[in-house]
């Protein structure tokens, strides 16, 4: 190339105008500097060839291209989410339906979660200790039933007497909000700064604590106690009254009067301790249940009268190591086919508890065994007002059977029927043979159109099963 | 229907009034700001205003890609531009930082395509041209022969950028130089040096063919 420092310049497009002019006039007359031009500009040519041939100017289309790509790409975004999200919404139905299943099976068990958006798994340590965790969803209610219950969530242990009435305002792992309605809360929750605060709201008295053992009380009315066993809580009405509890202090709160802090006794830091950890007023009971039993073997005396309070009412053979030890014998009795003596031994038994549904469910297996079904459906009757809304719709079925098959009712049948399919479908586990038992008791009662209409709900709700081929089968006839 | 920034255009010695919106004066951080609020049109725009450019940074990056894979770069570097346009802020310039963007994308796909191509060579038993060169499809390796594409390859990277910035974009030395964040003197020298070695190419290449 020539080593003119012109050509230098106008190959870098640096040259003023007037240089320019110049440069033009100059080429004229030098042959190099003109070669040198003409060599450049033809070996950038083929450089210009081939980047053109390669590059990409967008048009109309490929912007049209591009913006839908982008709607398309944030949309498959949401949708990965979605895609991600489906098996985890299909797990967690799995779990609610079986969830549903096991708070049926006791009455003691936790409440029935709402269709709402879970926020919290909880565990509950009392009256039975299970290791399934359930959601708590805002606006339940979580209640003591009957012995009380202690639940824990987040390094939080909620103790709950027999009358504790607790609503669920808001549930996270950062923050949660109760709202006391009736009975005592204990509340013992794990020091983590700046992390977990709980609040209870009972009467319009607000208790905000971080990292404590505290207890409201709102069951003496129209007052509410708070009193603190570790740590301190920070009460508040809603006339802007405010107090702070240290440990060893309580305050009966009444929106009459400014309420004194007070010490509290012993037996109130024992009845927290109690409500917090009844196992180890359970495990002391036990002791005292194994002596009784093991005196009345060594002075071979005959079985004492029943100790348990005849009035309680227990949905699963939980509680005492006696009772379950009963119904194991029973079911024993029943596994090996003796219908009478077993019938006995729950007449017997359920003269201590006689609402008590396990006891209820084996009676009626009982009679219907022995082929007493009138007595069988008395007790499945009986069986549709006690216990969980699983349990009742597991009578209601029973009896529909019985209605059905044995009795010939097919009115009563029909109405039992209608009272299962009424019920939310999460507590009926034989749906498609329930419809398909209604349509076959409709057709008898002459309702035609009813009898089709439900045999085509069978076929629609249940492709597949065996219940839609029985029923393409009737409609066919 | 009259475009009254048109108008002012023709009215003021052909000199954009300083309201003007129109393509032409839009700055690319009042796109971005658009496309930020969620403009899509505006998107649009840069686009059109900034796809050749963003084909030439490729190109520069990766000369052996063939032009539907430039085609497809340049589509997935405005892509991916929309998706951090929330996170944007002018601090520098923007074609600055789209040449950087669409270079580094280029970097990539010529790295994935080089271990897959090592990868099958592994397993095929056949040995695949490497060092520089990368084949980008089937069609880049019949082009292997390609006089141009093997001069390009052999120019240093920067070499490279600053020619076809320089003769293709029309950009100017400073330019160049806040681009590429080189002192404008470096610029001229990698020009040269880059004009040199093609004509020097060229010529080897002619008397090559000239002596067979």
């Amino acid at each position: 190339m020539s080593d003119c420092i012109m050509l230098q310049y106008a190959l870098e497009r640096c040259l003023p105008e007037d240089k320019q002019l110049q440069f033009e006039t100059h080429l004229n007359t030098c042959e190099a500097c003109r070669a040198a031009v003409a060599e450049w500009e033809q070996n950038r040519g083929l450089i210009d060839r081939y980047v053109d041939e390669r590059t990409f100017a967008p048009d109309d289309a490929a912007v049209n291209r591009l913006l839908a790509d982008v709607d398309a790409s944030q949309s498959k975004s949401n949708n990965s989410i979605f895609i991600w999200a489906v098996p985890v919404v299909a797990v967690a139905a799995v779990l609610v339906i079986s969830l549903l299943f096991v708070f049926s099976s006791t009455q003691n068990a936790p409440p029935i979660p709402t269709a709402k958006t879970p926020t919290i798994a909880y565990e509950l340590v009392f009256p039975e200790k299970k290791k399934n965790r359930y959601s708590v969803f805002p606006g339940d209610a979580l209640l003591g039933e009957n012995t009380g219950k202690v639940l824990r969530f987040n390094n939080t242990t909620l103790g709950m007497n027999e009358t504790t009435n607790l609503q669920v305002s808001s549930i996270s792992s950062s923050h949660s909000r109760f709202s006391l309605s009736s009975g005592i809360v204990a509340a013992k929750l794990e020091h983590v700064p700046n992390r977990e605060q709980l609040q209870i709201v009972a009467r319009g008295v607000t208790v905000v604590v971080k990292g404590t053992t505290f207890w409201v009380d709102a069951s003496k009315s129209p007052s509410v106690e708070v009193g603190v066993v570790e740590g301190t809580v920070w009460a508040h009405t809603e006339n802007d009254k405010k107090w702070v509890l240290h440990a060893g202090h309580k305050v009966i709160i009444d929106s009459n009067a400014d309420a004194p802090v007070q010490p509290i006794s012993t037996k109130e830091r024992q009845r927290i301790q109690i409500l917090l950890h009844p196992e180890q007023r359970l495990i002391e009971e036990n002791d005292k249940e194994d002596d009784a039993i093991a005196k009345e073997i060594r002075s071979d005396e005959s079985p004492s009268t029943n100790q348990e309070e005849p009035s309680k009412i227990v949905d699963s053979p939980g509680g005492s190591r006696r009772n379950r030890v009963a119904l194991a014998a029973i079911e024993e009795l029943l596994l090996n086919r003796k219908y009478s003596q077993a019938e006995i031994a729950l007449k017997n038994r359920l003269r201590s508890f006689p609402q008590e549904v396990k006891s209820l469910e084996l009676l009626a297996t009982c009679y219907r065994k022995q082929q007493k079904y009138k007595l069988a459906a008395q007790v499945y009757e009986q069986l549709t007002a006690l216990g969980s809304a699983t349990a009742r719709n597991r009578a209601r079925f029973r009896l529909s059977g019985i209605y059905q098959d044995y009795l010939g009712q097919d009115t009563k049948a029909v109405e039992v029927l209608r009272a299962y399919l009424a019920s939310p479908p999460a507590t009926r586990s034989n749906t498609p043979e329930a419809r398909l038992r209604h349509a076959v008791s409709l057709h008898r009662l002459g309702r035609t159109a009813e009898y089709r209409t439900t045999l085509q709900i069978v076929i629609s709700a249940h492709p597949g099963t065996r219940e839609a081929q029985k029923a393409r089968q009737l409609l066919n006839q | 229907m009259v475009c009254f920034a048109e108008l002012d255009f023709f009215l003021n010695e052909n000199q954009h009034p300083e309201s003007c919106t129109c393509m032409e004066c839009e700055t690319d951080a009042q796109l971005m700001a658009l496309v930020k609020s969620g403009d899509m049109a505006a998107f649009g725009r840069l686009y059109v205003k900034h796809g050749k450019f963003v084909s030439h940074a490729i190109i520069s990056t990766a000369p052996e890609l063939d032009r539907a894979t430039v085609e497809d770069l340049c589509h997935d570097t405005f892509i991916s531009l929309k998706s951090k346009a929330s996170r944007y802020t002018e601090q520098g310039k923007f074609k600055a930082w789209l040449f950087r963007y669409a270079s580094l994308m280029a970097k990539e796909r010529r790295r994935k395509r080089f271990v897959r191509y090592r990868l099958l060579g592994m397993f095929t038993g056949q040995g695949v041209a490497v060092s520089t060169t990368v084949p980008a499809s089937q069609e880049v390796v019949t082009m292997l022969n390609n006089d141009v594409s093997k001069l390009l390859e052999k120019l240093p990277q920067k070499q490279r950028q600053i020619l076809i910035l320089f003769e293709k974009d029309g950009m100017k030395g400073e330019e160049i130089a806040e681009l590429l964040e080189l002192n404008v003197n470096t610029v001229w020298t990698h020009l040269r040096r880059a004009r040199a070695a093609v004509n020097e190419w060229i010529r080897r290449n002619e008397a090559e063919r000239g002596g067979r």
